[in-house]
């Protein structure tokens, strides 16, 4: 009898906890995004557009946050997937195809590569993983810039339609959609049965397998969402800056996505926003020291700052602060929990006690 | 044409081979990539560029070499050394870090191309029916006594079996008495002057700019997968195998797909051989 | 007597030149917790890794009940019932405890086909989830660790949790490799009695230990394996007896463990024997 009231007190206990540090961390969140929507009315047009690319990294961003980040699959090559989004987009726009047909051609594109990539890739570990992503960026990169009938290679593909949006509905249409696609991730990744699957694969394979996980499968699964998302953002990028090159999908930039990726965290689709958004804009920020060289020399410090005192990214920062603040919030009665126990178990479910959960104090 | 290709191709697979050398060395010491192996052949040949005016062509790869020495230290400590454990935490050091040293490159060299010029370009030697310039053949000949003088150093000399050692198991290898730390700094030295010879070797026969380098280090990869991560010979060869591809491809199919020939080669060997073509290590036991 | 629930027959697996298993038979009942001994590298760990389908054979059969299953891959082969824990501990290092338990769910969630996914998006904390796993964690004696980061959980209480872990798929077979390792007394008491609860749930449990004493406790069959071929089956008082049992171990085998001297506080020893007495 103790014992269903202990896990029923238990259960109440642990949701209770959540609970509790949920409303806060909501709180300030809602407080950030009121600023953040806010924005378009009080900074001028460049640093909206600023924003709106920084939007859109995020995006892709958050496809690595995925592959690597929740299954641990290494991608040197997300740009490609990228590029297939926009460029599918943009050529079928030029060809006078509507643009929710043309968009959701790309991102339908950008998955079957995911899945071409995948079959093989999935099957790789480790560096020859990084390397074969590497190649497949490449081989992407060269083929945009080579099927000059269809991408018009270097010269640039122009007249790409757009949504019809305004600068303004771009930077809220760009801060929305990430903003719910981080919460979607950040849920699954924590609270769903799927991010514990995706988790298992990446921590211990063998281990998952045995207990009935496909690895293989989850690892395809895994490289068509994140090539999807990838692909998403670049067919969002194409309809807003309506101009492409194929020299904007190269090695260089899937670097510049994995940096971001780690910079963040590369669990951490929260962190994973931000750094996003921070290492766009910090760029341009620093236009006031001058050349471009300057200031991407700032960039690559700055990436290499963070590794070496912050190496679990932006999104291990948040993770800190979110568990010293839960701590503090229900830290105290530890030596009470006990007695605690039968007296509340019964009546969990109305006030239920944070100090219930304090067993995770242990760790 | 034949002679042609065989030249070119050798000289494709001399300067991947150099850097792809330096690559597998550093790889199968630290388990780590090192992304920044461009910047190091640009560095190279930046530097060999500059001295060259004063000491002559055939020091200057010398004093490049030394050079980059120095810079590997650095690069071991800054990028490698920090982040042994968080392997992908080092990989995306040395993407910092290869962006610093091309724009550090830009700032003081700008971006315009420069021609590296050195007499050796103007003299030629017949072979068979085609006039070949001796600086092509200095390329060859600077390359395969280096890799030659590596392969030696690797097999036969204690510092080779240190490292080999180190590959395979640095705990153990730590526990006979070896100076890890030593010989990581060791794989990143060695490493960057491999790299600054292949820029030194490469930047009169291309133009030199800091964009130079990017492609040696890309098909350096293919090599290392083609050869297998930590195998010196195997690089060697693969080396071989991807300039001469690359050279026949340009000729018979068109330039601007030879890359992709390359890393297409590389994907399909992946498909069949997701261990590479030459394993690593034996079957995982549970 | 009922149908074997495992049965291994001509089982070979060879390493490049080297034949780890050879020609291996094997038979367990359900109920039964049979045991897996033998000197190091003798290839049982290799032989729990081919009826798992880590390794895949390179010859015989192995069949679950009335299934073939010497061609599946190893998570079909999980989702079929069988379960098992690995002499270096393997859990995902990173998750909780309680997150590390659920994982174990995919086994039996995705044994029917496709219906399995539908679950994917299940919120861990919900009852679908969270009786199972608070059920296992209790049943393993670990549910005051269920928000522990396994990373932190002490050596002796991950075998604990690797446990729980497998059974809450609620497999037919158990394998388990070298479970006690690090062990203290009182884990391995605990743990016994855990074992012996599964098997009496009507479970095969075949069990790989060098403790010959809980083996000795635990099992009610013993399969020898010698340079990766099987050298004797029977009870383990029968094994101690037989002749190529006790060369392979070079006779230091005993079930039971060595007779340990009373300590200090006990009543003092009988007299010695008198000179006029025989010493034998």
């Amino acid at each position: 009898m103790s014992d269903r009231k202990r896990s029923g007190g238990m259960l109440a206990g642990v949701s209770g906890g959540v609970a509790v540090s949920m409303a806060t961390a909501a709180t300030v969140a809602v407080v950030i995004v009121a600023l953040l929507a806010a924005a378009p009315l009080m900074l001028d047009d460049y640093w909206i557009n600023i924003l709106v690319l920084g939007f859109i990294s995020s995006i892709v961003v958050l496809s690595l946050n995925v592959l690597t980040g929740y299954t641990g699959l290494l991608s040197f090559g997300q740009a490609g997937f990228v590029g297939a989004g926009a460029y599918t987009y943009g050529v079928l726009s030029v060809w006078g195809v509507h643009p929710l047909l043309a968009a959701i051609a790309g991102v339908a594109l950008a998955l079957v590569l995911g899945l071409l990539l995948g079959l093989p890739a999935a099957r790789l570990k480790g560096h020859y993983l990084a390397i074969g992503t590497l190649g497949f960026g490449v081989l992407m990169a060269q083929s945009l810039n080579n099927m000059v009938d269809v991408t018009r290679g270097p010269m640039g593909l122009l007249g790409i339609r757009s949504f019809g949006w305004s600068h303004q509905v771009w930077y809220w249409a760009g801060l929305a959609i990430s903003l719910a696609l981080v919460a979607l991730l950040h849920w699954i990744e924590k609270r769903t049965f799927l991010g514990v699957i995706l988790k298992s694969v990446k921590y211990d394979e063998i281990s998952a397998m045995s207990s009935g996980i496909a690895v293989f499968a989850v690892k395809l699964g895994a490289f068509c969402a994140s090539a999807a998302l990838a692909g998403f953002a670049g067919v969002l990028f194409a309809s807003y800056v309506r101009f492409l090159t194929p020299d904007l999908f190269t090695s260089a930039d899937s670097f510049r996505y994995l940096m971001m990726t780690v910079v963040g965290g590369a669990a951490s689709a929260g962190g994973g926003w931000i750094a996003a958004l921070v290492l766009t804009a910090l760029p341009e920020a620093l236009r006031g020291f001058g050349e471009t060289n300057l200031r991407l020399l700032i960039y690559g410090a700055t990436v290499l700052c963070v590794l070496w005192f912050l190496p679990q990214g932006v999104g291990g920062v948040l993770e800190t602060c979110s568990a010293r603040w839960r701590r503090s919030r229900g830290g105290a009665a530890v030596s009470t929990a006990a007695a605690n126990a039968v007296a509340t178990a019964s009546s969990s479910t109305k006030h239920p006690a944070p100090d219930q959960q304090r067993s995770e104090t242990l760790s | 044409m034949l002679v042609q290709i065989l030249i070119n191709g050798l000289i494709l697979a001399g300067s991947y081979a150099l850097v792809a050398v330096g690559l597998t060395l550093i790889f199968g010491v630290m388990r780590m990539v090192n992304f920044a192996e461009g910047q190091s052949v640009m560095v190279g040949a930046f530097i060999a560029f500059m001295v060259a005016p004063y000491t002559g062509y055939l020091i200057s790869i010398g004093v490049a070499m030394i050079f980059n020495a120095g810079l590997g230290i650095i690069i071991e400590r800054t990028a490698f050394r920090p982040f042994r454990g968080a392997e992908l935490n080092g990989l995306i050091a040395s993407m910092g870090l290869s962006i610093i040293l091309i724009n550090l490159a830009e700032i003081i060299w700008g971006t315009v191309p420069l021609s590296f010029d050195t007499p050796f370009n103007d003299v030629s030697v017949t072979i068979g029916s085609v006039g070949v310039s001796v600086q092509r053949l200095i390329v060859i000949g600077a390359s395969v006594l280096l890799l030659g003088a590596l392969w030696w150093l690797v097999e036969y000399s204690r510092l080779g079996r240190q490292f080999r050692a180190v590959s395979e198991d640095p705990e153990i290898a730590a526990a006979m008495g070896i100076d890890v730390n030593k010989i990581s700094r060791a794989s990143v030295v060695i490493g960057s002057s491999l790299a600054a010879a292949a820029g030194a070797l490469s930047g009169p026969v291309n133009l030199l700019s800091p964009q130079l380098g990017q492609t040696e280090m890309l098909n350096a990869f293919a090599a290392i997968i083609l050869g297998g991560f930590g195998n010196v010979n195997g690089t060697i060869l693969g080396a071989l195998f991807i300039g001469m591809v690359q050279s026949v491809a340009s000729v018979y199919i068109s330039n601007s797909y030879s890359m992709s020939i390359a890393f297409g080669l590389l994907l399909v060997t992946l498909i069949f051989f997701p261990r590479g073509l030459v394993p690593e290590r034996l079957e995982e036991n549970v | 007597m009922s149908r074997p629930l495992l049965s291994l027959a001509g089982v070979t697996k060879r390493f490049g030149g080297v034949t780890a298993v050879d020609g291996v038979e094997l038979l367990g009942m359900a109920g039964q917790v049979h045991g897996l001994i033998g000197p190091n590298g003798a290839g049982k760990s290799t032989l729990i890794g081919c009826i798992t389908g880590v390794n895949r054979i390179n010859a015989g059969e192995i069949w679950l009940g009335d299934e073939r299953i010497d061609a599946l891959p190893v998570h079909r082969r999980a989702r079929l019932g069988i379960g098992r824990t690995f002499q270096k501990i393997r859990l995902p290092a990173q998750l909780t405890v309680y997150e590390a338990v659920a994982s174990g769910l995919a086994a039996s969630w995705f044994a029917r086909g496709g219906r399995g996914w539908l679950h994917a998006f299940t919120s861990l904390r919900a009852p679908a989830i969270a009786q199972p796993v608070l059920a296992a964690l209790e049943a393993a004696g670990i549910e005051d660790i269920a928000e522990v980061r396994v990373a932190s959980v002490p050596y002796g209480r991950r075998h604990f949790v690797e446990l729980a872990r497998t059974l809450i798929a609620q497999p037919k077979v158990l394998f388990l490799d070298e479970p006690a390792t690090g062990m203290t007394a009182d884990e391995r008491q605990r743990f016994s009695r855990q074992v012996r609860d599964v098997a009496a749930r009507g479970r095969l449990v075949v069990l790989v230990e060098h403790d010959l004493t809980l083996v000795g406790e635990l099992c009610d069959q013993v399969t020898v394996i010698e340079q990766g071929r099987r050298i004797f089956t029977g009870t383990p008082g029968e094994a101690q007896r037989d002749a190529a049992v006790i060369r392979a171990y070079l006779g230091t085998m005993s079930f039971v463990a060595p007779e340990v001297p009373p300590p200090a506080q006990s009543p003092p020893q009988p007299p010695a024997p008198t000179p006029g007495e025989a010493a034998t």
